[in-house]
């Protein structure tokens, strides 16, 4: 569960934002904090919740605080929020990323379809075996972060990045609360349908793991943009990497080789995208008491599915700002009414 | 000259003293159980065979049948202690004692004369009949030699036959524990196959005896031949090519398995073990040389594993950055790379697939043909193939490095099923990099790692050890396991 979400986290970091750093300048790191704020406080929650209802279904522990509509409620509006997270976030964000680096370009549809199927396919088998699919990746994984956050800080050129002054912040926007408050609210969310057969066992790997992430994400991407002036960062995803441009040739061969770890960035997506559509479709089976979960599984790729349809491909993102403040709503500060709410209805319930 | 035939009044004499005790002896093997009505003409029309010899022996009151299969019967102790003791008196009844046992029906009667046994019968005046099974088999077998599936540059250089009885006892003469639990069964409705299962008291969990004493007893296959019928139509799932179990044919690879709790499985016939449960590191990582230092140990596992990645994503790879993303590769390299295929009458894609299934057809045909015949087709496939394939413009010299990359990583692998299991896969990630280049093999790779991670042997994750990740057994075994000063 640590590895899953530290890697779901890690992968749902948003790239796609050009204009905070522009807004923010060295002071980018207060995304980042913010960030790492409402990440945690969603994991909180979503710890107290499962601790307290322990293995039994979730339908039932929020049954017993709200009652039974608003618990089928409930868990509609998250399930919506996790089979619509994937085509908004993640799909968009993974084809710019291949985009980005030198494998040549190709349809959309090229680079989402095997993602979708990977993911189904391993949402097929739950959670478990994508935990352990986690794990053996992270053998590979891991170096490969490693090699992409060291590697070109040994090739770059300081005199092309200096002086290492940023613009002062200009204004904190809706860009910064997109970012700040969206992602972590996915994070939770996949930790809600995941039954706790004791007490306190997923509160500290879903806490830890969203710490460890923020650490990662913040490391490699937050820190170059509170270092390097704007104006030497033409795009936002890699400040680094693109300053390599202007690099002996010999660097040549360590863009080729950042290219070639692009497919463990498609690896990381295809985790984040497994482990929710294999949640959405749990929470739909408990929402809608069906005993198997394969008609909702196969409603979460017809989903992914039809989003690579041109119209609609490039419509979602558009929708990332205001599905981040959604996901805030139904992922972070709906399970502390939760537990509020089981305090006051369900003593039994409580948390301890 | 004195006649050296018997006198017949002395010879009635000395069978009318020797038949108390032989008809003594009889009693004593049949204990106090009940006679059932064997039926002797049962028996004979079930075996119907010209190997099957019949005595009739007069003793008394009552007729003594000799029943027996004279081709898996040895006759020196089939005289020596059976007709003669019937004959003259038992002169070692002990001896004779270790080797009877009851045959109390039709059924068992039957099973013992199949399995080696010599049938005596005994039917009295009222004609009650009883019957007692002397082991006097004698299978023909080979002697005890080095294996043959493997190489042995350090250990034991002795490994199982197909003999049953020596195979256990090899492993009783490693594992001397008198918790190593031997419980025998048959398997094939009409080969009816003996097989024993071997577990170590207390070490193996309760459970997965239990399903495995349950899926053995569920094998409902008319003829079972080797081991890997059980394995087969038990817990290998026809979904997945990855053996879910290990086999072996050395005595102290099993023997170390069975003191980790791990069961084993001899079936006559068979001179492997098939190991249950089995992880994926077992199957591969179970057979390097003991050669002492952790450092080494570690170093020819990690050389090992490695071939597998090798072995498996150099032909993909191959394909991604040359025929979908060529602009990944550094110009400089791809310069030298595009030469060397200069004039190639066809895509990357179909030169790897054609060269893939030359190089498995020519493997696996090596590895069917005998000694000589193999060494020659190895030197036919590498020197006159692949050579003239390349000096006819058929292929270019880069394919041939790939080609012989993916045979080593191959090679690398031990367990001949892991192999084959991994060269399938090969295909499809092949096709998958010609589709969707680097994107695609990323997915084909993944897509191979879930269906790992989903295979269980028996309830045990099929990778164990990495995922999920065993950190106590990656210390024990691994490089930093040093041995403490001897004080």
């Amino acid at each position: 569960m640590f590895v899953l979400v530290a890697l779901a986290s890690v992968c749902t970091t948003s790239f796609g934002f050009p204009r905070l750093h522009g807004d923010l300048g060295r002071t980018v790191w207060l995304a980042g904090v913010a960030q790492a704020a409402t990440s945690l406080l969603g994991a909180w929650a979503v710890g107290k919740v499962r601790a307290a209802g322990g293995d039994a279904p979730l339908v039932e522990v929020v049954g017993a605080a709200w009652g039974g509509g608003a618990a089928r409620a409930y868990l509609l509006a998250v399930a919506a929020y996790l089979l619509l997270w994937p085509p908004i976030a993640v799909f968009p964000v993974t084809v710019t990323t291949v985009e980005s680096s030198l494998i040549p370009l190709a349809p959309s549809w090229q680079v989402a379809l095997p993602l979708i199927a990977a993911a189904a396919y391993a949402a097929w088998f739950g959670p478990e075996v994508v935990g352990r699919l986690a794990e053996l990746a992270l053998w590979v994984i891991a170096p490969v972060v490693l090699i992409a956050a060291i590697v070109p800080w040994s090739i770059v050129d300081p005199r092309l990045l200096w002086p290492p002054v940023a613009a002062a912040p200009v204004r904190i926007g809706p860009e910064f609360a997109a970012y700040a408050f969206s992602l972590r609210g996915f994070v939770a969310a996949l930790v809600l349908p995941v039954s706790a057969p004791r007490p306190g066992d997923l509160t500290r790997p879903a806490v830890l793991a969203t710490v460890s992430a923020w650490l990662v994400v913040n490391l490699l991407f937050v820190l170059p943009h509170g270092i390097f002036p704007a104006l030497s960062l033409p795009h936002i995803t890699n400040p680094v990497l693109y300053a390599v441009d202007s690099i002996p040739t010999r660097s040549l061969a360590i863009h080729s080789l950042l290219a070639a770890i692009t497919p463990v960035w498609f690896g990381i997506a295809v985790f984040s995208t497994a482990v929710a559509t294999w949640s959405a479709a749990e929470l739909l089976r408990q929402a809608s008491g069906a005993p198997r979960a394969r008609w909702p599984l196969a409603l979460a790729v017809g989903i992914d599915l039809a989003s690579l349809w041109p119209d609609l491909w490039h419509r979602l993102p558009l929708l990332a700002g205001s599905w981040s403040l959604y996901g805030l709503v139904v992922a972070v500060l709906a399970p502390w009414l939760l537990v509020a709410g089981a305090r006051r209805r369900a003593p039994a319930l409580a948390p301890a | 000259m004195p006649d050296p035939r018997p006198d017949p009044a002395s010879a009635a004499r000395a069978i009318g003293q020797a038949a108390p005790r032989a008809l003594a002896l009889i009693g004593a093997l049949l204990g106090r159980q009940a006679a059932a009505p064997l039926s002797l003409d049962w028996l004979r029309s079930q075996i119907r065979s010209s190997d099957l010899r019949e005595h009739a022996l007069r003793i008394g009151t009552s007729t003594v049948h000799v029943l027996y299969l004279f081709t898996i019967v040895d006759m020196e102790r089939l005289a020596e202690d059976v007709l003669r003791p019937l004959e003259q008196g038992p002169a070692q009844p002990l001896a004779v004692l270790a080797r009877a046992e009851a045959a109390a029906t039709d059924a068992q009667a039957l099973e013992a004369l199949l399995n080696g046994r010599a049938l005596v019968i005994q039917s009295t005046a009222d004609g009650a009949r009883a019957a007692v099974a002397v082991d006097v088999v004698k299978r023909p077998a080979r002697s005890v030699s080095p294996p043959n599936a493997s190489t042995i540059l350090a250990g034991p250089r002795n490994a199982f036959i197909e003999d049953l009885t020596v195979n256990v006892g090899l492993i009783r003469s490693i594992v001397t524990t008198p918790l190593l639990r031997v419980e025998e069964c048959t398997l094939g409705t009409v080969s009816r196959t003996p097989a024993v299962l071997l577990h170590v008291e207390g070490r193996c969990d309760p459970d997965h005896l239990r399903r495995v004493r349950d899926a053995l007893a569920s094998v409902r296959t008319d003829y079972v031949l080797s081991d890997i019928t059980p394995g087969s139509v038990t817990w290998q799932s026809g979904y997945t090519p990855f053996p879910l179990s290990l086999r072996s044919e050395r005595p102290d690879v099993v023997a170390g398995k069975l003191f980790q709790g791990r069961l084993a499985i001899f079936v006559q016939g068979s001179p492997f073990a098939l190991v249950v449960p089995a992880t994926l590191l077992d199957v591969h990582l179970s057979v390097e040389a003991p050669l002492g230092s952790p450092l080494i140990t570690t170093f020819i596992r990690v050389v090992r594993l490695a071939g597998i990645g090798v072995g498996l994503l150099c032909a993909p790879l191959y394909v991604a950055l040359l025929g979908v993303d060529p602009t990944v590769v550094p110009p400089l390299l791809l310069t030298t790379i595009a030469a060397t295929r200069q004039g190639l009458p066809y895509p990357v894609t179909l030169e790897t697939l054609l060269m893939l299934g030359i190089l498995d057809a020519i493997t696996i045909a090596a590895e069917v043909a005998p000694g000589a015949l193999g060494q020659a087709l190895t030197i036919v496939g590498s020197l006159i193939i692949g050579q003239a394939a390349v000096q006819a413009r058929l292929t270019s010299t880069l394919m041939v490095i790939v080609l012989s990359l993916v045979l080593i990583g191959n090679l690398l692998v031990q367990d001949l099923r892991l192999a084959y299991a991994l060269r399938l896969v090969k295909y499809p990630l092949v096709l998958l990099a010609s589709l969707s280049g680097l994107i695609g093999l990323a997915a084909g790779v993944l897509m191979t790692g879930i269906h790992l991670c989903s295979l269980k042997s028996l309830d045990i994750p099929y990778l164990t050890f990495v995922a999920p990740t065993d950190w106590r057994t990656i210390r024990k075994n691994s490089l930093w396991t040093v041995p403490r000063k001897v004080r």
